[in-house]
């Protein structure tokens, strides 16, 4: 158990730099997901901490040691690959004693190990089999179990469960958790899913392009994404986004509140201090969950600065417990709504949204939350 | 349906082309082979069955038999050459040009390969000339490293004219089991040596405990692919040393073996029946080493999903 820290770390592959002076502390015993999309250098982060890249410039410490130019042995750490990467040859039991072996540790203690670790992870059973006998999952408690067996200062997972079934997935989500709850091992995880890393995380760093957009709790990231970006990429469905653009301020124009229309309309966005000319765009940032539809709910209290926007419903998708509502509003602009349970409300039908201010996002120009 | 045959006929109607040609050019060709080594050619030119009478003459007559077993025990020596020169140094630079961090790795490749790409007649040639002692280079450029005094006429001496055109038989085919081993490598997923060596283990080792054992099957294939085709080699020796594979038959193999009894050379006459049976124990050798390497080594060797 150790803590890890990255001070201004850049990566580049001959001309590309993949990532940009990426800082990031990560506490003992803390378990931090990585999320991006695809191509955003969170896999490369990985590699790079756990010594199978080397890093072009900047500095990596593992329990407050400096291990930049050490290798993957020295810095204590292991890995469970995306593929599993178990050793196709080799049973259950020789995949786990390898890394044991090759540290030239003792025969009975690397059977000790190997037995206690089997028994937590259910694989008693199945140390004599090898890779190819083994279903995915248990190919994956294998992968961990090679890992645990090294007892490492810091695990790193790199996208464990994007080979699994939805189920089985779910399933193994629970045990890396468990898993993780009892070794109290600092943990990094990979993943593109974002409700593994909204399940799993203590931490969440969000990465776009090669640089850090946001690191906060799950839900913190969830009620205040920084920018657009981790507005878009947290939560699904997916915040909507509605264009905006300010209007002059008024004379009597308080300080909290900018004057904005929204297709047409004039209204008053609640913000945070913000100094803002005349026909600046904007972003609405709104949770679907946080949308109703005027009529249909009477506990609705609408207060004067609340958004009223007349819409029609494209299409209706109703999963039992919520429906989701996909809707255009009247400049094309396409907004979802989540309505628990099974709404009755058809296609085509107008309705009018209600929007309350209190759970409006508002995005600057360059995609900067101001409020 | 009320026809209903447990083997729809088309399933024959489909078999027939290949069935056809695979027996028109290689198996009737084998066989009539083989029962041509029980027949006995007058000088009529008439032929009678006698049974195997030439497989007798061949294995046990001292005229024959001597000649027989010197191209036999030449034929393994150059096989031995080629499973402990060859095939090692095309491992060894298979892994050498699979390695990601070698940059040109390509064109080492296909400079290695191109050799295969030359005729035999004319490396044969080539070497001649290399090696000649009078006008070769070889012992000039031996001299520029102060090894001249190691030169020697390699291909006009009994014991090390085998030697050296085993050799350049190496250097011109080496290139196959380096391509049949390095796709191999590259089969085996990245990931699995960066688990390898996240769990702490250096390239040697990786290279022998994990990688080693996942070519193995392709080691296997190699090595039969190396031993059929040396037992069938010919055109080496023939187009450097000539049918009488000199000096002294030092040089000869099954296959000059076979060529001077079917066909002849110079004074003496070929012998089609003697000959079949020349190529019929080629077969035989080659079906039995065979056999025996299917069932006693490939079935061990298991082929791991990667």
């Amino acid at each position: 158990m150790a803590s890890v820290s990255l001070k201004n770390i850049h990566k580049s592959f001959g001309k590309i730099e993949v990532i940009k002076d990426v800082s990031l502390e990560i506490e003992s015993g803390e378990f931090v997901v990585f999320v991006g999309p695809s191509g955003c250098g969170k896999s490369t982060l990985l590699r790079l901490i756990c010594g199978l890249e080397e890093i072009t410039s900047g500095v990596l410490e593992i329990g407050n040691e400096n291990v930049t130019s050490l290798s993957p042995r020295q810095r204590g750490i292991a890995m469970v690959f995306q593929s599993y990467a178990l050793y196709p040859h080799m049973t259950v039991y020789k995949n786990m004693a390898f890394g044991l072996k090759t540290a030239g540790e003792d025969k009975s203690k690397i059977d000790q190990k190997i037995r206690d670790a089997a028994k937590v992870l259910q694989l008693d059973q199945l140390l004599n089999r090898r890779p190819a006998e083994l279903s995915g999952g248990q190919r994956q408690r294998v992968a961990i179990g090679r890992a645990i067996v090294r007892e490492p200062r810091v695990f790193l997972f790199d996208e464990p469960l994007s080979n699994l079934d939805a189920s089985l997935r779910i399933q193994m989500r629970i045990e890396i958790s468990r898993l993780h709850e009892s070794l109290d091992c600092t943990t990094i995880y990979v993943t593109h899913d974002q409700v593994e890393a909204m399940t799993l995380a203590d931490k969440i760093v969000v990465l776009s392009e090669g640089k850090v957009e946001q690191v906060g709790t799950p839900m913190s990231l969830y009620n205040e994404p920084a920018n657009l970006f981790v507005a878009k990429f947290i939560g699904a469905p997916a915040m909507n986004l509605i264009q905006a653009h300010t209007k002059a301020p008024l004379e009597d124009n308080e300080p909290r509140y900018i004057n904005a229309e929204i297709s047409g309309k004039s209204v008053r966005l609640p913000c945070l201090s913000y100094n803002y000319k005349d026909n600046q765009n904007l972003t609405v940032g709104i949770r679907p969950e946080h949308i109703n539809i005027l009529g249909e709910d009477q506990k609705t209290q609408i207060l004067e600065e609340d958004l009223q926007l007349p819409v029609v419903i494209d299409l209706v998708e109703r999963l039992g417990d919520v429906s989701y509502l996909y809707i255009h509003m009247e400049d094309g602009t396409p907004v979802v709504v989540t309505v628990s349970g099974q709404s009755k409300l058809n296609i085509d039908k107008k309705i009018n949204l209600h929007i309350p201010a209190t759970k409006i996002h508002l995005f600057n120009e360059s995609g900067e939350r101001i409020m | 349906m009320s026809w209903h045959p447990k083997i729809p006929l088309h399933v024959f109607v489909f078999l027939v082309p290949g069935v056809l040609i695979y027996t028109i050019f290689s198996a009737w060709p084998l066989i009539d082979t083989l029962l041509l080594s029980l027949y006995e050619q007058d000088d009529s030119g008439a032929r009678h069955f006698v049974g195997l009478a030439n497989y007798n003459i061949l294995l046990f007559d001292n005229e024959w038999s001597n000649g027989f077993w010197n191209a036999m025990w030449n034929n393994l020596k150059f096989f031995v050459i080629h499973m402990l020169v060859q095939n090692p140094i095309s491992l060894l630079i298979a892994a050498l040009v699979s390695n990601r961090m070698l940059k040109g790795a390509n064109t080492y490749r296909t400079l290695i390969f191109f050799p295969t790409l030359l005729s035999v007649v004319i490396v044969g040639f080539i070497w001649q000339l290399i090696l000649n002692p009078l006008w070769g280079v070889s012992e000039t450029l031996l001299g520029y490293i102060g090894l001249d005094d190691y030169f020697d006429a390699w291909l006009g001496m009994e014991p090390t004219a085998l030697i050296t055109i085993a050799l350049i038989s190496v250097w011109q085919f080496v290139g196959i089991p380096l391509m049949l081993i390095y796709t191999a490598l590259l089969g085996i997923p990245d990931e699995l040596s960066d688990a390898a060596y996240v769990d702490g283990a250096s390239p040697r080792r990786i290279f022998w405990k994990i990688k080693l054992p996942l070519i193995l099957p392709t080691l296997g294939l190699v090595s039969i692919l190396t031993f059929i085709g040396n037992f069938n080699a010919f055109d080496l020796i023939y187009s450097i040393k000539g049918g009488l594979a000199g000096p002294n038959f030092s040089t000869d193999i099954l296959g000059t073996f076979f060529y001077r009894t079917f066909f002849g050379f110079q004074s003496s006459l070929g012998s089609p029946t003697m000959g079949a049976t020349v190529a019929a124990m080629m077969f035989f050798v080659i079906l039995v080493a065979v056999m025996i390497y299917f069932y006693l080594v490939q079935r061990k060797l298991q082929r791991y999903q990667l």
